[in-house]
């Protein structure tokens, strides 16, 4: 009996030391989410296009020191698609630009997935007055980073190849019809536009225009890089065909011209009734006929498109064909409309999928970093596009909807990665077929300037009606070191960032486009590492970018 | 979660419940018998086998689950919680005293909570809709640190008769289980938050939570 209370006694002394710690350990016991929070990728944006707007003459970005907007006008059939860099989209699609630069991305939404088969496509059309208004069609086959360059011509100061003749004052028109025939033409008579007596001109409303005329007419030498440069369009692009098809491909220029009529009270020519307008281009003998495969000659015909400034497209016109005339080439067009006129062979040859691009660093670097270029044909050395590719470590990058079968060549230009060379061998890279299953490998090395740094920025904000909602943001920037102009590119993913060769100390402007409007400060870097933790976010943000 | 934050149960036997009817008595010191419990791990049943008049091996399970829901303000977010319990036990009972027994073995410990929360709504940021796909869902799991974890216990009664057929037996007792593990997955916006930094933050919350309370009541019928 005894043993068997001891027994007892031990078993019960067990279990109320065993209570004794269990009550300790639930004092301990907290709420199991105390201090966890919600945190968000706000990454929602996967395929942006950065729109840069050169001037054509001097390189520049046009109102780089803040002066000038540039009007943007996104067009074409998946304009819908196309919102800014914050996931705004502006009545009309209207955007204005500072700074020469413009933050667009793609809606991320199946319908507007971009792929090889079903690419997004759209055209930006720009316009500022004392430009020539002027477009680019954009196809995007995948999501990823996309840079645009568009060259506008200024009037007053046109680039070499670009000839502005500009003649106020001219004849007279009493209810949109003109009284005497009137013959203005660029200097050096690169072209000349004859108005009939009689012809009507209405402007787009179909008002009459009265009084004198202010004629603008500007010619581009198709022969000349820095007027190809500036080609409305551009020399890839989409056309309406004269069968009212549309097309993808190339344009092999013989010479452009744009037109612009206006009367005193500003109303500007659109339609002709009553008779056309003739137009005489001169036309350059080095001019590459790709249908012949020889320079151009007297007897050659060429197609004449005009292009649509509210829409941004080429549509197929009426050929012409070149004659000779006191020994110089010409071409004749008779115009039913106003608008600008290009003449073009088009070569319709592309490849969905184009060759991939290996870009070989000696020596990695950090981040990703754009390479930007300007692609020419071997045939001609005519410019066909700028080409931006953004190259992330080792990773191929890939070409879509890339001319077929036309050896062509890429000047590079590392200016804006100032961490990159370009290796003499692959300066030019010359590429025999773009649609080849052969990689195109350009060799690069990497030089990293000891007075520079990587610099990283780790970022995650709250706003506070959601303190337990943390916000890793992603977003993209530009910035350049004070007093140099060379914009660089930087992106934040999921909060985090690395930015390759920055100077301790040196002040940088960084420059954001947020719900219309632009933001252009100065930073001075202080140190290689920036964390803003627990960053309360103002209450606008928060709801307009963020929807808490 | 709910159920891991529960402070462990210390039932004070103070009165005899066992219960034996007047059945024949039975020769044999070996016997068996089938019980039908429910307990702190969910009802269950166990097999008894009486190896000797005072050790009685016991093998056991035990299943429930329970779903109900939570809402979040942020982004709408909709939590399915789900809570198990269950159990797998190979526990040996000393019957020291007619009506207390000393109980240890080894418990596989099923018991988890699991909470899915995804969005039942798109939302719109300026021109971008949102869809509950591109927000992702979040998965966070909190279960037993170890699989199989010991058991001692304390009961009142008996979970076999010693010469009847009927028994009746109420136990307590403790499961150390170690620290809880958390899993924490997630997709599309809200992948951030399954970090390696949370989860170990949501394991330190529950790191103290090292025991778990056995309580049960069981009635148990010898078949031989």
């Amino acid at each position: 009996m005894k043993t068997n209370k001891i027994t007892i006694y031990s078993v019960l002394a067990v279990f109320m030391l065993t209570a004794v710690f269990t009550g300790l350990s639930c004092k301990k016991l907290t709420n199991a989410t105390d201090g966890a929070k919600l945190i968000i990728d706000y990454n929602l944006i996967k395929t942006t296009i950065d729109v840069s707007l050169y001037d054509a003459k001097t390189g520049e970005l046009i109102g780089r020191e803040g002066d000038k907007n540039v009007r943007i006008t996104v067009t074409g059939s998946d304009k819908g698609g196309i919102i800014d860099a914050t996931g705004m989209q502006p009545a009309n699609q209207q955007y204005s630009t500072q700074r020469g630069m413009l933050g667009l991305a793609i809606v991320p939404d199946n319908q507007y997935a971009p792929t090889a088969m079903r690419p997004v496509a759209f055209n930006v059309v720009a316009s500022l007055d004392g430009y020539l208004a002027t477009s680019q069609h954009v196809s995007i086959s995948a999501p990823g980073k996309n840079f645009v360059r568009i060259n506008m011509v200024d009037i007053e100061n046109p680039p070499a190849g670009v000839t502005v003749g500009k003649q106020d004052g001219v004849g007279n028109v009493v209810g949109g019809s003109v009284q005497e025939t009137v013959t203005v033409s660029t200097p050096g008579s690169k072209a000349a536009l004859t108005l009939p007596a009689g012809v009507v001109l209405r402007d787009a409303d179909g008002n009459p225009l009265e009084g004198s005329l202010n004629v603008l007419m500007a010619h581009f030498d198709n022969t000349v890089d820095e007027a190809m440069a500036a080609f409305p369009g551009g020399a890839m692009s989409n056309v309406t065909r004269a069968d009212g098809t549309n097309s993808d491909g190339m344009f092999f220029s013989a010479g452009f011209v744009s037109i612009e009529i206006r009367d005193a009270a500003g109303r500007q020519a659109k339609t002709i009734e009553n008779g056309t307008l003739e137009l005489v281009s001169v036309v350059s003998p080095l001019t590459y006929n790709p249908e012949a495969q020889r320079n151009i000659l007297a007897g050659d015909a060429v197609p004449v498109w005009s292009f649509d400034e509210a829409t941004g497209m080429w549509s197929e016109e009426d050929g012409t064909t070149i004659v000779s005339i006191g020994g110089n080439l010409q071409m004749t067009a008779q115009l039913a409309h106003l608008s600008y006129f290009n003449f073009d062979w088009f070569w319709t040859e592309y490849c969905t999928y184009g060759a991939e691009f290996h870009f070989e660093l000696d020596n990695p670097v950090c981040d990703c970093f754009p390479m930007y270029g300007v692609m020419k044909r071997q045939s001609d050395n005519a410019i066909i596009k700028y080409v931006y590719f953004w190259v992330c470590g080792s990773d191929p990058v890939y070409t879509f909807y890339a001319p077929a079968n036309l050896p062509v060549y890429i000047e590079w230009d590392a200016s804006y990665s100032p961490a990159i060379t370009i290796d003499p061998g692959s300066q030019p890279t010359y590429i025999e077929n773009l649609c080849s299953s052969t990689p195109v490998t350009v060799i690069l090395h990497a030089n990293i300037d000891p007075q520079t740094t990587t610099v990283t920025a780790d970022i995650s904000a709250y706003c506070a009606s959601q303190p337990d909602v943390i916000i890793r943001p992603s977003f993209s920037v530009w910035f350049h070191k004070e007093g140099d102009w060379n914009w660089r590119y930087a992106s934040m993913t999921n909060g985090y960032a690395e930015i390759c060769g920055v100077e301790i100390g040196a002040t940088y402007y960084v420059f954001i486009y947020y719900n219309g409007s632009y933001y252009y400060e100065p930073f001075v870097v202080t140190q290689a590492s920036y964390e803003y933790i627990n960053y309360e976010l103002p209450a606008d943000v928060c709801s307009d970018v963020f929807g808490l | 979660m709910g159920v891991l934050l529960l402070c462990t149960i210390h039932p004070i036997f103070s009165q005899e419940l066992s219960q034996e009817n007047s059945s024949p008595a039975k020769e044999s010191s070996f016997g068996m018998a089938i019980g039908l419990r429910v307990s702190s791990f969910g009802p269950g049943g166990e097999i008894i086998a009486a190896v000797t008049p005072k050790i009685h091996l016991r093998l056991g399970g035990s299943y429930f689950s329970f779903a109900y829901q939570q809402t979040s303000d942020a982004l709408n977010i909709t939590g399915d919680n789900t809570l198990t319990l269950g159990s797998v036990s190979l526990i040996a009972n000393w019957q020291f005293l007619k009506s207390l027994y000393l109980s240890a073995g080894a418990i596989y410990n099923m018991n988890k909570n699991n909470l899915v929360g995804y969005s039942t709504e798109s939302f719109k940021i300026g021109a971008i809709t949102v869809s509950p796909e591109q927000i992702g869902e979040l998965s966070y799991t909190i279960k037993s640190g170890m699989p199989v974890a010991p058991y001692i216990g304390l009961g009142i009664g008996r979970t076999i008769s010693a010469n009847g057929v009927v028994s009746f037996a109420i136990e307590g007792g403790i499961v150390y289980q170690g620290s809880p593990k958390v899993e924490l997955t997630a997709t599309g916006m809200l992948s951030p938050t399954a970090s390696d930094e949370q989860r170990q933050l949501l394991e330190h919350n529950v790191a103290s939570m090292t025991i778990y309370p056995m309580v049960a009541a069981q009635l148990s019928f010898r078949i031989f």
